[in-house]
């Protein structure tokens, strides 16, 4: 009896792995299908003038300096430690190749090397310092690595042109894009339903009557009842556009709609070039070969030569176009990995369930989680010093140490409060002296009456960085 | 077909609608930002640089009876213009911006030395020095030859304060004192430095921030200017004055750290701060202040901005003057104080920059979490 169950169940366990087997090869038939690359080439170009614009605005503000080299101190990641911001002009010279870089992916010129080093480049860039974290930096990241292993240059690309490629891409590569892009606003959409944006119209609350002198509107921002109206357009914005944007009746609709959502989230607020990011990538939702039947719609108004360049390509004729993915075994691999890929970026914004208390408070597990907008949070904090050996206690300004982007950045997330900490502790052992490093924090969320953040009576200097759970971190207040 | 009919109605529905909501907004009777910055504008700003101009061209006018007639009376009355000079100019500090930043009136007026830990340069050591020296004392030199710390209302304390009412008087009643030189040539500068920022007030700048004319300031920057100016100011009475006063920087009292001189004023200055930052909060008892804004927002965190404010100047008021002697005598009542101001800097530095979205730094980066 237990023989015949056991064998049963493994028949069973055979069966599902021939029936997941089978769903894969069906899927990665499915993904190996050459459709027009001509979408995913402008997904490539338009996310590489955006890359280069994101670099320019970087030298243009001067931002280089003040977040890369000024700063004394740089919050690492855990693990990221030895990652450190090039001396002066090799920092700048490091955003000129950026910029190189992102011109390089735009036009398809190596594009493959061109994708890798800006994918790399730009992620140690964000890695040096988390004070400089931004979700759209964070995609940019992973689009720049998502490039590097499509092959996104076989159309309208220098290389294509050199190649001689007919333009079309596996299908798998405009549902890997998309994927991405919808990542990003469903999981943007999930994190709005908090009682605080739904019930309580909070921040929008606070972040829109700030736009009360715009012209015509500016009346309107100031009304509560905005605020709602905003609050659930946004929520049910988020969490519905990518369906909206699958289906086709409804896509041109979605996409003016999104248009319209991206022109009012950057009139309203500073959030540099993820309004023209986004809504660049959200065109790879439309029919690959959309592009194409819009140049040969608008042939009449370019030159010649170029429209006819432009529309000729696309078909399938393998004219000399490399077609490894067409092999099942080097596809199904393909479709492994790009689920994996996915799985990770589904897990990382909901990872904050293995940490204690509130996320928007805490800020465990908030990081790399698309909560792109969510809260309006200032802080205030000051570290008192205790020298273990005279018990004298006395104040240090945390300024000392910080730049002021990093000291304002600083008071409202517990990681960079200990990594503050840790740098008062190592000046005053670099001196000689043991101290204890306390900290009084104190942060207010959404407009609520401020709270202590952290145990004042745990010394800091003690704590470890580290991605677990962090007990000296007080709780939200109600 | 049902597409095209459906956004032939929808279209100009939705435009009416808007048009509808944005006049309905503009004649709801909710406080506008821009409200609220042409009546404290009118009715705090303007009126309290004018009274400090009114004070100091008082001190200048009785500086001059002093120095003309140096006896008990005219110096007692000097001494009071002197004090009400300095609470009125105090009571402006939470005013700080646009003509008095602009025109650096701090340095003239009343620039204290912000290290204490400098004996050469600490007060009134550079009063001495330029009395002491030989080179002629006029109102031109003062602005244009003297350091800060030998100019504005503390040398002028230290002038009719620091030596005693004898050696004052004498010092006054040599003939062609050096001491009457310098106090007539500081009290032309301080009347003229406050008549200038009242006039910048009653003219082209107060018009811009108070949103009257074209060249209107930007509601959402005027907001900014007045709520950083007293979020600064807080740190600066909770930290570097009374917090320094007690030792919060090296564990051990800094006397030297409390401005102020032999005029025994500092108290009465601390307590004007905070009355000046108030009353931007409050407003006038007829106009709208910051408060108004914070209510339509959140009736509990304006409450508790109210008690905060209430609470810093009862615990200001508690403390017995000279607050020099009260630091080192009463260390735990000064503390007190302070954790009453630092309270008041908490709820400022977090609830109220949160609620009227105010960055009180000064970045400008891009920001998306």
């Amino acid at each position: 009896m237990g023989t015949a169950s056991a064998a049963g169940a493994r028949a069973g366990q055979i069966g599902s792995l021939r029936g997941v087997r089978g769903a894969l090869d069906g899927l990665a038939r499915r993904a190996a299908e050459p459709v027009d690359g001509s979408s995913a080439a402008v997904f490539r170009i338009a996310f590489g003038i955006v890359a280069l614009v994101a670099v320019i605005r970087f030298f243009a503000h001067g931002w280089i300096d003040q977040l890369y080299v000024d700063p004394a101190h740089h919050f690492s990641y855990v693990g990221f430690e030895w990652v450190q911001a090039w001396p002066a002009p090799w920092m700048h010279v490091h955003f000129a190749a950026l910029g190189a870089l992102g011109l390089a992916i735009a036009v398809g010129w190596r594009y493959r090397a061109a994708a890798l080093l800006f994918a790399l480049g730009f992620t140690y860039v964000e890695l040096i310092d988390k004070t400089t974290y931004l979700n759209h930096y964070y995609f940019m990241s992973l689009a720049a690595l998502l490039l590097f292993a499509l092959p996104t240059h076989r159309a309208w690309s220098l290389d294509a042109r050199r190649a001689g490629w007919a333009g079309t891409v596996p299908r798998g590569a405009v549902w890997a894009l998309r994927a991405q892009v919808a990542v990003v606003y469903c999981f943007a959409g999930l994190a709005k339903l908090n009682a605080d944006w739904l019930l309580e119209a909070a921040p929008l609350r606070i972040w829109l009557p700030q736009h009360a002198d715009a012209p015509i509107v500016g009346t309107l921002l100031d009304e509560l009842w905005v605020a709602y109206a905003f609050s659930w357009a946004g929520a049910a914005f988020d969490l519905t556009i990518v369906a909206w944007l699958l289906w086709g009746r409804s896509r041109p609709f979605a996409y003016a709609a999104l248009i319209v959502f991206h022109l009012i989230t950057g009139q309203l607020f500073m959030i540099g070039v993820f309004p023209w990011l986004m809504t660049a990538a959200a065109l790879i939702f439309f029919a690959p070969d959309w592009p194409r039947r819009l140049v040969r719609r608008l042939a009449g108004l370019l030159p010649e030569r170029f429209a006819e360049r432009l529309a000729r390509d696309g078909g399938d004729r393998g004219s000399g176009e490399s077609s490894d993915w067409r092999t099942p075994r080097w596809m199904r691999a393909a479709v492994v990995v790009g689920l994996l890929v996915l799985a990770v970026q589904i897990a990382m914004p909901l990872r904050h369930y293995l940490y204690p208390g509130a996320v928007r408070w805490n800020e465990e597990g908030y990081r790399f989680s698309w909560r792109v907008l969510l809260t309006e949070k200032a802080g205030l904090a000051e570290y008192r010093v205790t020298d273990a050996a005279s018990r004298r206690t006395w104040e240090v300004d945390p300024e000392r140490y910080l730049s002021p982007l990093q000291a304002e950045r600083m008071t409202t997330q517990p990681d960079l409060i200990l990594a503050t900490a840790h740098f008062i502790r190592d000046d005053y052992a670099a001196a000689g002296m043991e101290v204890e490093v306390r900290a009084d924090a104190f942060v207010s969320l959404n407009g609520r009456a401020y709270a202590r953040l952290i145990d004042p009576k745990v010394d800091l200097a003690q704590e470890r960085q580290g991605i677990g759970a962090k007990r000296w971190i007080l709780a939200a207040p109600p | 077909m049902p597409t095209r009919n459906l956004i032939r109605f929808a279209t100009p529905a939705l435009a009416v609608a808007l048009c509808c909501a944005v006049a309905l907004s503009a004649c709801g009777g909710d406080v506008s930002r821009r409200d609220v910055l042409a009546d404290l504008t009118e009715q705090v700003i303007e009126p309290r640089f004018a009274a400090a101009a009114s004070w100091g061209a008082a001190l200048n006018a009785s500086a001059a009876a002093l120095a003309a007639q140096p006896n008990a009376a005219n110096l007692d009355e000097a001494q009071e213009a002197w004090r009400n000079a300095r609470s009125a100019w105090s009571r402006t500090e939470a005013m700080w911006f646009g003509p008095a930043m602009d025109r650096r009136s701090e340095s003239l007026v009343s620039y204290w030395l912000s290290n204490p830990n400098d004996p050469a340069n600490r007060h009134p050591e550079p009063v001495r020095r330029r009395l002491d020296r030989e080179e002629p004392i006029d109102a031109a030199a003062v602005v244009d030859v003297f350091a800060s710390t030998e100019r504005g209302l503390h040398a002028v304390e230290y002038l009719l304060f620091g030596l005693g009412r004898e050696q004052t008087l004498a010092a006054l009643a040599d003939p062609g004192s050096r001491h009457a030189a310098y106090l007539l040539a500081l009290t032309a500068v301080i009347a003229d430095e406050m008549l200038a920022v009242r006039d910048a007030w009653r003219g082209e700048y107060g018009d811009q921030f108070a949103g009257r004319g074209e060249r209107a300031i930007a509601e959402s920057l005027g907001l900014t200017e007045l709520v950083r100016v007293s979020v600064f100011l807080t740190e600066t009475v909770a930290d570097m004055q009374l917090g320094t006063a007690i030792g919060i920087r090296t564990g051990e009292p800094e006397e030297a750290a409390i401005p102020g001189g032999a005029g025994e004023h500092a108290l009465e200055d601390l307590r004007e701060r905070v009355l000046g930052m108030q009353e931007v909060y409050l407003g006038a008892s007829d106009g709208l202040g910051v408060s108004d804004l914070i209510a339509g927002l959140s009736e509990e965190a304006d409450q508790r901005m109210r008690e905060a404010f209430a609470g810093a100047v009862a615990a200001l008021e508690a403390l017995e003057p000279p607050l020099k002697r009260t630091a080192l005598d009463q260390a735990e009542a000064v503390g007190e104080a302070r954790e009453a101001i630092e309270h008041l800097q908490r709820v400022m530095n977090t609830e109220l920059v949160s609620l009227l979205g105010i960055s009180v730094g000064f970045s400008d980066n891009d920001g998306d979490s």
